[in-house]
């Protein structure tokens, strides 16, 4: 059970939650009752728990698909190695794009 | 291009016509081997995406509705129950909580049922093993004395009845003669190290340490349980427990059902109380953490001179105990004597009364006969040999007359008959 004094820090930090949202639950917290506040922060918990598993799982399938992409460069036929290049180039450029703005959300 | 017939106008139907100016796109040239691994490999990373984003808003979908519908119901419930006593009460109670406690964060309770019955089925068993140790250990059938503890059977306490053991008369042999430093002297000390007065010096506080090992284990016990259900390594009885402890192991009675255990759990089981409980449970952390401090050696050396102490505060009462007994086996002597004394004088006066009795025929009859008859001579010899009794009787109680506080008072009473 988190304190329920973390209750504006979970809420502030929530990944849920727009800036509207997050206006109303801080406004005047500790009117609400001491349950509902640790139901909210369970809730956040919860979801910002499962969404990193989610970024994981992401980033475990788009390394997945780099990485056979470019095995299947590797092996493809009737291909000049200049296009060979061109091709494995590109997706190393949109592989660290990728992770760059994944990193950065 | 349509062709469009004069003077007719053509009819388009929205979706089934085209433009005027519609042109065939182009056929398109055939993609190569590297163009289609390209382009399944941008769909199969749209793909991903796509399967996470579905996840994602999913979820963000059923949190936020998850959350819509608690807030309705918080809202409901303080639009239905707007005096809800036991919300305000639980609401004050944190808030006494987190004023009071030492982190200064609100702290609600939750399963204040649940913490009550855990605490006090810890404090039920350890006070039944002390009950235990002072109720079932008892003397075998037929021998005098009442309950016996443990401890006083292990240590040769001959101060409560009924101990006598091998293994203590064995023990306090050695004892004496390490003590009397001779067999000979050994040999005259009573059984079981008691010294002459019939008391062991040190059994008292050899118990009393005994018992506070005992309550040691159990406290021990208990933080081993503690320690394993939650996989912490805090246990379970607190400093301000033990000191508790120790203090009533100076108080009489209180040593045989108070345990650190059984302090450790009427002090949580109070905490819990709603709004109460939050000054005892503040006043419990500030005295642990000034308390807090020490090592677990000086710790049990701390409790196990406590126990000393009250052993011999123990012995103390004992020896009062004895000394109470032996006066009262010299009154007992000296009552005896007492009821020797007033039987010699009741049969002196039973004879009296048998010669007055007599007094008047017989002395009539003696004079008209000129002979005294048999009986009363022999009343008379024994009423003589009575009185020589009752003398004797008189000097022994009156050499006792400084010692006995029954027979100060006899001699008194009763005045000497006249025949």
């Amino acid at each position: 059970m988190t304190n329920p004094a973390d209750y504006q820090n979970i809420v502030t930090q929530s990944k849920l939650l727009n800036e509207y949202q997050k206006q109303a639950f801080l406004d005047h917290p500790d009117e609400l009752p001491l349950d509902f506040r640790q139901d909210i922060i369970n809730l956040l918990m919860g979801f910002d728990e499962r969404s990193k598993g989610r970024e994981k799982e992401y980033g475990e399938g788009l390394t997945k698909v780099f990485v056979d992409y470019r095995a299947k460069l590797e092996t493809l036929t009737g291909v000049s190695e200049e296009e060979r290049a061109r091709l494995l180039k590109e997706a190393d450029e949109l592989e660290k794009t990728i992770r760059l703005e994944v990193s950065q959300q | 291009m349509n062709e469009r017939p004069q003077g007719s106008p053509q009819k388009v139907h929205y979706g089934s016509g085209r433009p005027d100016n519609y042109q065939r796109r182009p056929e398109l040239a055939p993609m190569s081997e590297a163009e289609r691994a390209r382009m399944e490999f941008f769909r199969e990373i749209f793909e991903v995406g796509r399967r996470t984003y579905e996840k994602e808003a999913g979820d963000a979908s059923t949190t936020q509705q998850r959350m819509a519908v608690r807030a309705v119901d918080v809202l409901n419930e303080v639009l239905e129950h707007p005096f809800n006593y036991f919300r305000h009460v639980q609401n004050v109670d944190a808030y006494a909580r987190g004023k009071l406690g030492l982190d200064g964060q609100r702290v609600p309770i939750r399963n204040r049922m649940l913490r009550m019955f855990g605490n006090a089925t810890v404090g039920a068993v350890a006070t039944g093993i002390d009950w235990l140790d002072v109720r079932l250990i008892k003397t075998p059938s037929g021998e005098a004395g009442g309950p016996v503890r443990l401890q006083d059977r292990i240590t040769f306490n001959r101060n409560q009845p009924g101990t006598e053991s091998l293994f203590s008369y064995l023990v306090g042999r050695a004892k004496n003669f390490l003590h009397k430093g001779t067999p000979a002297a050994a040999a005259e000390a009573p059984a079981g190290g008691n010294t002459a007065a019939g008391l062991n010096k040190w059994a008292g506080a050899y118990g009393a340490g005994l018992e506070y090992i005992l309550d040691e284990a159990v406290s021990a016990g208990a933080d081993k349980m503690v320690q394993t259900l939650t996989k912490s390594r805090a246990g379970y009885a607190s400093p301000l427990s033990h000191k508790l402890y120790n203090i009533s192991r100076l108080i009489p009675v209180a040593d045989e059902f108070l345990s650190p255990t059984a302090i450790e759990s009427a002090f949580r089981i109070v905490s819990n109380y709603p709004v109460f409980g939050a000054p005892v449970e503040a006043l419990y952390r500030y005295l642990n953490t000034q308390l807090g401090q020490g090592t677990p050696a000086s710790k049990f050396a701390e409790g196990l001179a406590y126990s000393m102490v009250r052993g011999q505060i123990e012995h103390d009462k004992a020896m009062e105990y004895q000394q109470r007994q032996a006066e009262g086996e010299e009154r007992g002597r000296n009552g005896m004597k007492r009821a020797q004394y007033l039987e010699g004088r009741l049969q002196s006066l039973e004879l009296q009364a048998k010669v007055h009795a007599m007094n008047e025929a017989d002395l009539a009859k003696a004079v008209v006969t000129g002979t005294v008859p048999d009986e009363m001579r022999r009343a008379v010899v024994d009423l003589i040999k009575a009185e020589e009794t009752a003398k004797q009787a008189r000097d022994v109680t009156a050499a006792n007359q400084g010692t006995s506080d029954l027979s100060a008072a006899a001699p008194a009473d009763d005045p000497e008959p006249k025949t």
